[in-house]
């Protein structure tokens, strides 16, 4: 008997249609949506819990309006881009060291392996008493709870430089600094992306949890408002900017990405 | 130039565990002169390139350039690695330039004039705006060989640069590499597990003996290379390939030099 061939999915293969692909996309953000439609419009949870898709857009339309949303916006992304790029602009360059030399590996490995198990938001009554209420101790916190996977994670990347590359730099007559500025942070940049994008996550989880404590404006502290208020129609209209805003920020890592790092994507 | 290798051996581990891998590695190298170094794996024949480089330190002995010790890499010593090693994120013509950038010693314009002549030299002026990924494993070698090169090094250092190749990619790399010396008079010093290559291209060839590695025979080769695809096949060429893989077997049968050190 001649076997017939059936096509099956392998594994991370890529999706031959483009047509396919958006489709699936598409059912993935569809369905909960129209789950979620179904399920308020029967009526099956009281809806003071689960507003309906309806409701929720009116609850955003109206903070639009009123200009709380983008009050909101504003001050929630400030403090998220500041303390992540706190987190950036200490980590990475630490994390190249840490990978390229054993000395300040073996000296900071042990420390930021120690630290990163801390749980960032255990950080807070001691940043208020150091920082004071306002704005620092928010970046702060959120710069705290992301440095240090920066470190580790740009440190691992820096493993995967080939050796041939850097001995080859060296009998070019490059210095060893010209190694790590030129070949080794190069060679790992789109790793760098990667672990930023990634760890931007990390700095949005910790956002709201810095707003639950001491905020006037934020998302967050919207959230925490409006529970007090049982408007569940705001909690969730703000839950899906937090969501927007995230992916959106996620879709701008990896353009940088495909447009600074063409020979790796 | 001067390059002289005096009593070299290398050990690796310590103790217990120390594993004699060169013994007694006497070379000099003349200017303009092609050497090859021939071994099987395991005779320790990169890392003697390794040593020659200055990427790994001798336990014992001297390595000199011009009267002046080795005590590191340099750009008086290029390299060319069996797996072309080229920065992936430039393009051919920057791979080329990237080791006279790192220096400073050159103009602007230098770096334009040598870039375009190296390229042209491997015959890849056309290609120069080329990614490595978008090369063949034999461009991007010839890309490795012109980065060396227009670094300016005294030594062209060559560790089984065409192992990685397909066979008949490997003849044609051969004969360019040859062309390529005819026309540069580089000094150059092969690494190849391949006698045919290292009788093929080198005036000097030094037969490496394993466990541990030491040069057990040197021949200096007087071949008429004005056509390497007949040389190949030349009968006085044959003979002297199956004498010298023959003396090779019968040196690897017989262990020379105690293994430990003492």
């Amino acid at each position: 008997m001649i076997a017939h061939p059936i096509q099956r999915w392998f594994l991370s293969e890529a999706l031959r249609s483009s047509v396919w692909r958006l489709g699936l996309h598409a059912v993935s953000l569809l369905l909960p949506l129209l789950i979620w439609q179904v399920v308020s419009h029967a009526q099956v949870v009281d809806p003071a819990f689960l507003p309906s898709p309806g409701q929720v857009i009116d609850s955003l339309w109206s903070m639009a309006r009123s200009g709380i949303l983008m009050a909101d916006a504003s001050a929630s992304i400030r403090r998220v881009m500041l303390g992540f790029l706190l987190a950036a602009v200490v980590g990475t360059p630490l994390g190249i060291l840490m990978g390229s030399f054993a000395t300040i590996r073996a000296l900071l490995e042990p420390l930021s392996g120690f630290l990163r198990y801390m749980p960032a938001a255990a950080f807070t009554p001691l940043l208020i008493i150091y920082l004071g209420i306002d704005e620092a101790p928010k970046i702060a916190l959120i710069a705290i709870g992301t440095v240090f996977f920066n470190m580790l994670m740009v440190m691992d990347s820096v493993k995967f430089v080939p050796r041939e590359l850097i001995e080859t730099t060296l009998t070019l007559g490059g210095s060893r600094r010209q190694v790590v500025a030129q070949v080794i942070t190069r060679y790992t940049l789109p790793s760098i992306i990667d672990t930023l994008r990634i760890n931007m996550a990390t700095s949005w989880n910790l956002l709201v949890v810095a707003e639950l404590l001491a905020a006037e404006v934020g998302l967050g502290k919207r959230i925490q408002l409006a529970q007090r208020f049982f408007r569940t129609d705001q909690i969730f209209a703000d839950l899906l900017v937090l969501g927007l805003m995230g992916f959106a920020i996620d879709l701008a890592f990896q353009g940088l990405l495909r447009l600074t790092c063409r020979w790796a994507v | 130039m001067d390059f002289n290798v005096q009593s070299l051996s290398k050990t690796f581990g310590e103790g217990r565990h120390a594993r004699l891998v060169l013994h007694d590695i006497n070379l000099r190298v003349h200017s303009g002169e092609f050497t090859a170094i021939v071994g099987r794996s395991g005779s320790g024949k990169s890392t003697l390139l390794r040593c020659l480089a200055g990427l790994e330190r001798p336990s014992r002995g001297v390595i000199s350039m011009d009267g002046r010790a080795v005590t590191g890499p340099g750009p008086d010593r290029g390299l060319v690695f069996q797996n072309y090693s080229l920065y992936p994120w430039l393009n051919l013509a920057q791979n080329v330039a990237f080791g006279m950038e790192l220096q400073g010693r050159f103009s602007r314009r230098e770096m334009r004039e040598r870039t375009a002549y190296f390229l042209d030299v491997v015959g890849l002026a056309d290609r120069r705006k080329l990614l490595p990924r978008e090369c063949s494993g034999g461009m991007q070698q010839r890309v490795a060989i012109a980065r060396a090169l227009a670094a300016g090094p005294k030594v062209l250092l060559l560790d089984e640069p065409f192992g990685a190749l397909d066979l008949h990619i490997r003849a044609a790399m051969q004969n360019f590499l040859y062309r390529l010396w005819e026309r540069t008079r580089l000094t150059a010093i092969l690494i190849t597990h391949d006698l045919e290559e290292a009788l093929l291209l080198a005036q000097q060839v030094h037969v490496l003996a394993p466990n541990p590695g030491r040069i057990s025979h040197t021949l200096a080769t007087n071949f008429n290379r004005q056509d390497l695809d007949n040389l190949r096949f030349n009968a006085s060429f044959l003979q002297q390939r199956q004498g010298l893989a023959q003396a090779m077997e019968s040196v690897e049968s017989c262990s020379g030099v105690p293994q430990r050190v003492p």
